[in-house]
């Protein structure tokens, strides 16, 4: 398609799917989020006044001047996070759910496609708003509940976003995640956040002893997730840059 | 014809014949009829038989409770042919919204936003659907089911369900072709479908002093209809334009 026809909102949708830019946010947030956590958790249980520990202390703890000498790691983290994502999600619904542009382009996939990679879509770009919100409002700027209200965002958006996600992956042919791995990932998308984060939810609100473990698994049975599926979309990234560089 | 009918699949042949112009046609004046027709009798049966009953004191699920009407399958009915017939209006608002081209000629296919906002929204209507037919069945009688009280949960799901459709379906009314619903009633349209039955569904969480509950409710109802029935004759009108073409 010739380039100046373009208005600038395809320009940069262009821009941002790329796949260089997918890349570059691709391993931007993997090192960007595991590495503040990693180093915020490290922090925190040494330095720390009180001692961090994932059995009795929250996540947002890490976010928190009265846990952690360093609370701006976990914004860092969750707030790079949230703008990184954003990008992935865009290639990945551009490459799931493909539009025909031309001729050659035809068949289109079956509507279903659409469907789900819109409703995936949707709850992915709530996810990185939650996690954005999480950021900005940590523990130590919390105002009128925000900080909670987008965890909550958090957690349910990927949640929900997983299922429709697994959906596509698992029962409609698809290029980024290759077999077996599309029915692993897929089944485990559609079958395991949401009843983790239903359970991890009853914890919490019933404020049980194991309220803060819970909030840890759902974010790593989350986490087990979108690492493995951002990590095929930054395959399918790399292969996209070599046929260009090929060419 | 026949050839291409043999190669469809059942689902295929199914999704076809449910957003056929013809079953349009039917739907459409039959919801519009029975719907609009069963609830205002069960009113006036409900404030005939066993009064006081009106609007401002009673719940609209009082109409399917025998505790203050005398027919109070009249209201389940109305619920659950509203939420069947319904379902192919849904299937073809998002069939002529978010066209999906199959072949050269039907190219270029509308932007990606009118297939995110018609999945979302479709999502939302199918829940709502789904649930208003809940409502029919565990009516104010048999509110309960081991316990649980499916009555209020389908409640709950049908209105939440309609009111966020409105919102998706509204948006992409104003990006889509406009054959649907000609301009400028699809602005007109869309402004109240993302505003107005959200804004009330908000009113009834928060309460308003002075006014019911029960009247809030049913104000709630008027504004999910004040959308879904100016949508619905735009959406005959599209349908006998289709017949009266031979498509």
């Amino acid at each position: 398609m010739d380039k100046e026809k373009l208005d600038w909102i395809s320009r940069a949708y262009n821009f941002i799917t790329s796949p260089k830019v997918i890349r570059i946010c691709g391993y931007g947030a993997l090192l960007l989020f595991f590495g503040c956590i990693g180093t915020a958790i490290i922090v925190a249980a040494t330095l720390g006044e009180y001692g961090y520990n994932i059995f009795h202390n929250w996540i947002s703890d890490l976010g928190n001047h009265i846990f952690t000498p360093a609370p701006f790691l976990l914004d860092t983290a969750v707030i790079s996070a949230g703008v990184l994502l954003v990008p992935l999600n865009f290639y990945m619904e551009k490459y799931l759910a493909p539009i025909p542009q031309t001729a050659e382009e035809l068949p289109a996939p079956h509507r279903m496609v659409y469907r789900l990679m819109g409703l995936s879509f949707f709850w992915n770009l709530l996810g990185s708003l939650g996690l954005i919100g999480v950021g900005i409002f940590s523990e130590d700027r919390d105002i009128a509940y925000l900080h909670f209200i987008f965890s909550v965002l958090l957690f349910g958006s990927f949640a929900f976003s997983a299922i429709f996600m697994g959906l596509r992956i698992t029962f409609i042919k698809q290029s980024i995640i290759p077999k077996p791995f599309n029915f692993i990932t897929g089944l485990y998308g559609i079958c395991v956040p949401i009843p983790v984060a239903i359970i991890a939810g009853y914890h919490v609100f019933e404020e049980t002893a194991y309220q803060w473990i819970m909030e840890w698994i759902i974010f790593l049975v989350l986490i087990g997730l979108i690492v493995p599926v951002f990590v095929f979309a930054l395959r399918h990234a790399e292969k996209q840059l070599k046929s260009e560089k090929e060419r | 014809m026949d050839k291409k009918e043999s190669t469809e699949s059942w689902i295929e042949r199914v999704y076809n014949k449910a957003t056929a112009p013809k079953t349009i046609i039917i739907c459409g004046f039959a919801v519009l009829i029975l719907y609009i027709g069963l609830v205002s009798i069960g009113v006036l049966v409900a404030a005939l038989t066993k009064p006081p009953y009106t609007i401002w004191d009673n719940w609209i699920s009082d109409l399917g409770s025998s505790d203050h009407t005398a027919v109070p399958v009249l209201y389940d009915l109305a619920c659950i042919f509203a939420g069947t017939l319904t379902i192919p209006i849904t299937l073809y608002l998002e069939k002529y919204l978010a066209p999906i081209p199959r072949i050269t000629e039907e190219l270029p296919p509308p932007h990606r936003w009118s297939y995110r906002l018609t999945g979302i929204g479709f999502f939302f209507s199918m829940i709502g659907s789904f649930f208003y037919i809940g409502v029919g069945i565990w009516s104010g009688d048999r509110a309960m089911l081991n316990g649980v009280n499916m009555h209020e949960i389908c409640s709950f799901g049908a209105f939440g369900g309609f009111a966020f459709a409105a919102i998706f379906m509204g948006l992409a009314l104003t990006i889509s072709d406009r054959k649907l619903v000609p301009s400028p009633w699809n602005y007109i349209l869309a402004a109240y479908g993302m505003h107005g039955p959200i804004l009330v569904a908000m009113l009834n969480m928060t309460g308003i002093p002075g006014v019911s509950g029960p009247f809030l409710e049913w104000a709630l109802l008027f504004a999910i209809l004040g959308w879904i029935v100016p949508l619905s004759l735009f959406i005959l009108r599209h349908a006998e334009k289709l017949i009266h073409a031979g498509t």
